[in-house]
């Protein structure tokens, strides 16, 4: 369940101004000197304003399911489990949940809860909003994870049972604020098709609630003071988008924002350099990864996928094209997704365990020779012009293979044309580029190694069909314990990496900066999947 | 032929342009790689009824033929349509966009011809000395420069190292906005200025050439009555100029609502080409093209009002 790379929106932007802004940085720099004068007292915050990098066109993120959304529908609307800083699911609106079989879920309601517009939060609201989903012919972005739901029902006034057609662990995740935003029954019948939209507006049980939003502009959140979790920290948020970086680097030099999200890694040196402004750094649980179609000459022939994997220069890759901002992917799950399932010594000792292909070009070019194309070839690989970085990496490998005689042309390509090549699956190698949106380890896996999911639009876009591998997947998908659900999947990631339909890069890591003003607690990966506005507060 | 036939012209004109526009727009949208489904549904998985309904809602799967005669159908009964990406009347995107651009277009101009026609009259003045100098390299520095890296520039400067004004955003009320709104203007005019003392400066110069500024001095007129003379001569390849600057600027918000993070409908124009958004492109490109005609139209009244001897209807000298 990935996201799409940043937003869309900001990729035209970047494409146009890429070109001229690069002589900026110095000049930018060089405004270090000037002190303006303090606009805020210290202490007390009473309107939080925050950058976004680009603008939503809908707050419900059901239906634009763009990470910034996220950021904002978060703020006022809530699922029925969240998720802890450590990656494992907790109660949110359900104070419990028991997997009665493999089949059934049952949740239990928090009692007194209300929505923002003052009405109790009932069973039969969150099984509206789950049905907004799992209905038939449902179009949103998450009617994907229900689509193996049997039948949804109230069993109690506080009481909700999801059942299942066929048993899924990772179902546990779909109620969770990835693919679950509840609202009430009320609002989802007045306000139809206009929910997220400037007039419909969003109605959640959050700490917060909409009272303006302008696309491209700004949304506005007024706290909500009934909000079961206590008291927000802020009467107001001011949420403006802001797409050009260097805009957003004097906005928060200038003091006119106190957080902003996705400071751009060759950005940072200039925004370290602003007096008393905090930069968190945290995995943002994305993904880039090489992928080989393994149905097509002569990517299907694992020589060769060994050779380009040998030609990788991974650590280089990391340290000078991510300047250390990101770590180097082993495998296709990060290490902070294993929340509730491994723990920490089991994540390291089962991650060494994964076959490796490390940087050796006199290995690529061995590889290369035993392969049915000893000589070498050519192929395309593209990348989405809003990830410059993985253009940078990508003409490193295509420099590292052209010594062992393979051409590889790197192009840069619109998002919308690489998301749609993704699902071709026509490419002999790919650029893939997942954000994750559950802390669910299976989550990627079984998208890229799941022999269902080949085909055009299926998301294995490696088109690797192991039996055993599906088969270990299949396991962890219907066990209900969760160390043996970690087992299989760990052990399908150690086959899997043995005929290596990827080779993982990197996993990134994102930047937000706080201002003087403010300050965040347990800033981490999972940071902002929740009401992540109620652990800022003010310094 | 009089107003009625001139206007009559005018419009037909106005209208097959928009009609041949709105083909093109929507073919280039549809021939660019890409779809609406991907596109709302990112890299995430999706069930086959998922993408199915995502197409019937959006009638992809009808014939390109098809889908543009339903938009056309449905802009001829004054619908819009459907904003794709928001799911707002795409009329009433544009009603609360335009006002900003407007103001901005309008607001520069403003700028650009307070700053341009005067410097342009003091070079043609003091033409072949220092200032005239300075001033045709100035003019020469500001059309080359481009409008979102002026924008940054003056952000560093009087935003930042001065305070003067704020970084980002449209502001709250009629003062504050018009404060706001003074950078990213400013940003715009500077090109236009440049373009404005070109033309201005020459015109200028050609007019004070003629026999009867001559005369006119030679009989002992003042200055400033000679001077009076010469610029209502030049003023129609300033109206011209004035024209471009016009058009130029409704051009220019694009990277300058960028810029700023102002909401008009440069920036919605960007967001809503890469989404495929295509009821709010083509919206778009018929709103520009009918105030481009309208600017291009108002220009050439201008014209008659400044010399009596353009009639509308007739050829322009």
């Amino acid at each position: 369940m990935a996201d799409l790379p940043l937003s869309r929106r900001s990729l035209l932007r970047s494409a146009a101004l890429a070109g001229g802004l690069a002589s900026l940085p110095g000049l930018l720099a060089a405004c270090g000197s000037t002190t303006p004068a303090p606009r805020r007292q210290q202490g007390s915050v009473d309107v939080l304003r925050v950058a976004l990098p680009s603008s939503i066109g809908s707050l419900d993120a059901g239906k634009e399911a763009g990470i910034m959304n996220y950021v904002v529908g978060l703020l006022v609307q809530e699922a029925l489990v969240g998720v802890g800083q450590d990656g494992s699911l907790h109660p949110s609106l359900a104070e419990s949940w028991t997997r009665k079989d493999a089949r059934t879920y049952v949740y239990k309601l928090r009692a007194g809860v209300t929505f923002s517009d003052g009405a109790p939060l009932t069973a039969q609201d969150v099984v509206a909003s789950l049905n907004l989903h799992a209905k038939k012919g449902s179009s949103t972005a998450f009617a994907y994870a229900y689509a193996n739901v049997d039948a949804i029902e109230a069993t109690g006034p506080a009481e909700v049972t999801i059942t299942l057609k066929s048993p899924d662990a990772s179902f546990a995740w779909t109620p969770s604020p990835g693919t679950l935003l509840v609202t009430s029954e009320k609002f989802i019948e007045a306000t139809g098709e206009r929910i997220g939209t400037p007039e419909g507006k969003l109605l959640g049980t959050g700490p917060y609630k909409v009272a303006e939003f302008a696309p491209d502009s700004h949304v506005t959140l007024e706290r909500n003071d009934t909000w079961w979790g206590g008291r927000a920290p802020f009467r107001q948020i001011k949420i403006d988008f802001i797409p050009e970086e260097s805009t957003r680097l004097l906005a928060m030099r200038g003091e006119q924002v106190d957080v902003a999200l996705n400071v751009p890694a060759e950005q940072l040196d200039q925004w370290q350099t602003i007096p008393d402004v905090q930069l968190k750094t945290a995995a943002d649980r994305s993904l880039v990864t090489l992928a080989f179609n393994t149905a097509k000459k002569p990517w299907d022939d694992v020589h060769v996928r060994k050779a380009v994997a040998h030609a990788v220069d991974r650590e280089g890759i990391v340290r000078s094209v991510l300047r250390g901002h990101g770590t180097v992917a082993t495998t296709i799950p990060d290490p902070a997704q294993w929340g509730g399932v491994l723990d920490q010594a089991e994540v390291t000792s089962l991650y060494a365990s994964i076959p490796q292909y490390e940087f050796d070009l006199a290995k690529a070019k061995a590889e290369l020779a035993q392969s049915a194309t000893p000589g070498g070839f050519s192929d395309v690989l593209t990348y989405p012009s809003s990830g410059p970085q993985l253009g940078r990496a990508a003409l490193t490998l295509a420099e590292n293979l052209k010594g062992i005689g393979i051409t590889l042309e790197v192009k840069e390509v619109p998002l919308e044309q690489w998301i749609a090549d993704l699902g071709k699956h026509a490419s002999g190698i790919y650029l893939g580029w997942y954000f994750a949106t559950t802390g669910d380890p299976a989550e990627y896996v079984n998208q890229l190694l799941h022999g269902s999911a080949t085909g055009a639009n299926g998301t294995n876009i490696a088109e690797y069909d192991n039996a055993e591998v599906t088969r270990l997947l299949d396991d962890a998908k219907g066990g209900t314990d969760d160390a043996v659900r970690g087992k299989s999947l760990g052990e399908a990631l150690v086959k899997a990496a043995a005929d290596v339909p990827y080779q993982p890069l990197w996993w990134g890591e994102a930047a937000t900066a706080f201002g003087k003003a403010v300050t965040a607690d347990g800033f981490g990966p999972y940071f902002f999947v929740g009401p992540w506005a109620s652990k800022v507060a003010a310094r | 032929m009089g107003w009625a036939g001139f206007l009559l012209r005018r419009f037909a004109g106005t209208a097959a342009v928009v009609l041949l526009l709105s083909v093109g727009v929507f073919l280039l949208l549809y021939l660019a790689p890409g779809s609406i489904q991907q596109t709302l549904l990112g890299t995430r998985p999706a069930t086959a009824e998922t993408i199915a309904a995502i197409q019937a809602r959006h009638h992809l799967n009808d014939p390109v033929a098809l889908q543009y005669l339903r938009w056309f159908g449905d802009v001829l009964r004054g619908d819009l349509g459907t904003s794709i990406r928001t799911g707002m009347p795409v009329s009433d995107m544009l009603g609360q966009r335009l006002p900003l651009t407007l103001a901005l277009v309008g607001y520069g101009t403003l700028l650009a011809a307070l700053a341009g026609i005067p410097l342009g009259v003091l070079g043609a003045l003091r033409r072949g000395r220092v200032t005239d100098r300075l001033v045709v390299t100035a003019g020469v520095v500001g059309l080359s420069a481009p409008p979102f890296a002026v924008g940054l520039l003056l952000l560093v400067v009087f935003a930042l190292w001065l305070g003067w004004f704020p970084v980002y955003g449209t502001g709250q009320g009629a003062g504050d906005q018009l404060w706001h709104l003074t950078l990213p203007a400013a940003a715009l005019a500077l090109g236009a200025v440049g373009l404005l003392i070109r033309f201005g400066r020459a015109a200028l110069v050609r007019e004070m050439e003629q026999d009867y500024v001559v005369f006119a001095r030679a009989r002992g007129l003042s200055g400033p009555l000679v001077l009076g003379y010469a610029m209502r001569n030049s003023l129609v390849p300033i109206l011209t100029a004035a024209g471009l600057v016009v058009t130029g600027m409704l051009a220019g918000t694009v990277l300058v609502e960028v810029t700023f993070a102002l909401p008009g409908l440069g920036s919605l124009l960007v967001d809503s080409v890469t989404f495929k958004d295509v009821p709010v492109v083509q919206a778009l490109a018929l709103l520009l093209t009918v105030l481009i005609s309208g600017v291009n139209l108002l220009v050439d009244i201008g014209y008659s009002i400044i010399d009596p001897r353009v009639r509308l209807g007739r050829s322009v000298s």
